[in-house]
């Protein structure tokens, strides 16, 4: 039988669980109910476990879904461990390799960014380094950057980059309007760009939208100071310092 | 009792709770996803494991504790055969793995008797009381507090083997 301390101790997670799952008896259920009330870092606990929860089966909705996850998840780490190896045997890197970085370097900022709004990564290669990049790095004219996304659900996806010089559509490549995309993390973007002569701030906006749209109606908007998306979108933006090389 | 047609809808309901724990105690996503892979594929195949003498919840802390354990026992094996037989990759792939802690924490879960190991996780990192150990592990609170000076008397012992 489940015991609810009674000493104003804070409830454990599984306490929380038994709560949630509606398991606790009705005398229970009153003491947790009553602890939880007065208990400021359990109910932020409890905010926390909906909130990963609801992460959880908006990423996995179904037992199926989550096969096709692991599924997916496991090539993922096929492809890791493989490169891995040839970056031990040798010192070559493929641009190709940066997507299996991701999951090796994860950020530590992931859990906030995972499973919410849906979301772009980048990789940067300086000769034959590799590394993630984040939104405020330096980068130097001659480097390439490649694109990952992330996103709960199938959506659509344009890529834009607007610096001192104007727009440049980086995805999807010759086409007027956004493209498909399926659900799925870290996701590479089947390109990369050599980054220009031109120094300065460049900035790179991720435009999501449950329905494809014309990409040169929002390309307008995102010149401007203040950025917004469609109605109905969401917009992810990576900020670069472009300088000269030393 | 759980059949083959219920456990979609099992998993809509504990599916989350499984993988924060398992995440908890492996402290690696994918690995986490993989657990609990295992734990429904496992109560598709052999629904009878869940005898209904305990709460869902507590049957499922215990079956993802004890996947997960298999999983950081399995792990230092496949590392032992790694290091054995590539020596000069075996510590790049132990951080490739985890990180540093949690190497540390999953080697010592490893060693531990099954009945010690799953002890120390609900103890030490879920902060269970005695009586929420034996509800889970579905034995008296007094049998809890014996496993305990045990697990304590087992960490003792390593200590003085170093």
């Amino acid at each position: 039988m489940t015991t609810i301390p009674t000493d104003n101790a804070c409830l454990s997670d599984l306490i929380l669980d038994e709560w949630l799952a509606d398991e606790l008896d009705a005398d229970q259920r009153a003491l947790a109910a009553q602890h939880i009330a007065t208990c400021a870092a359990c109910r932020a606990r409890m905010d926390t476990i909906e909130a990963e929860t609801a992460a959880f089966l908006s990423q996995a909705p179904t037992l199926g879904e989550h096969n096709a996850l692991v599924g997916d998840l496991n090539e993922a780490q096929r492809i890791v461990k493989r490169n891995r190896f040839r970056m031990v045997a040798s010192s070559v890197f493929a641009l190709a390799a940066m997507v299996s970085l991701a999951v090796i370097t994860q950020r530590s900022d992931e859990q906030t960014r995972l499973k919410g709004n849906a979301h772009v990564d980048f990789f940067i290669k300086r000769g034959e380094q590799i590394t993630q990049g984040a939104s405020g790095d330096v980068v130097h004219p001659g480097e390439l950057l490649r694109f990952t996304y992330s996103s709960a659900r199938d959506t659509h996806l344009a890529l834009i980059n607007v610096d001192g010089k104007g727009a440049t559509v980086y995805y999807p490549p010759d086409s007027v309007t956004a493209a498909a995309i399926a659900r799925g993390k870290q996701q590479a973007l089947d390109f990369s760009v050599e980054l220009d002569e031109q120094v300065g701030q460049e900035r790179v906006f991720a435009v999501f939208c449950p329905d494809t749209f014309e990409i040169a109606n929002v390309v307008a908007t995102l010149r401007g100071p203040q950025p917004t998306p469609p109605n109905g979108c969401h917009l992810d933006v990576i900020t670069l310092q472009k300088e000269a090389l030393p | 009792m759980i059949t083959p047609a219920s456990v979609d809808e099992l998993y809509k309901r504990y599916a989350a709770m499984a993988y924060r724990r398992a995440r908890s105690v492996l402290g690696n996503e994918a690995e986490a996803h993989e657990v609990v892979h295992d734990v429904f594929v496992s109560l598709l195949e052999k629904p009878e494991q869940y005898k209904g003498m305990s709460q869902l919840t507590t049957f499922m802390y215990s079956v993802v504790t004890h996947a997960c354990l298999n999983r950081v026992r399995n792990q230092r094996s496949r590392l032992r055969l790694v290091r054995d037989n590539l020596p000069t990759l075996g510590n790049e792939s132990d951080r490739a793995l985890t990180p540093e802690t949690r190497v540390v924490l999953q080697s010592v879960l490893g060693r531990m008797p099954e009945e010690l190991a799953r002890a120390a996780v609900y103890y030490h990192l879920d902060g269970m009381t005695h009586d929420e150990i034996a509800r889970v592990m579905q034995c008296s609170p007094r049998h809890v507090g014996d496993v305990l000076e045990r697990l304590k008397a087992w960490s003792q012992r390593q200590e003085n083997a170093r």
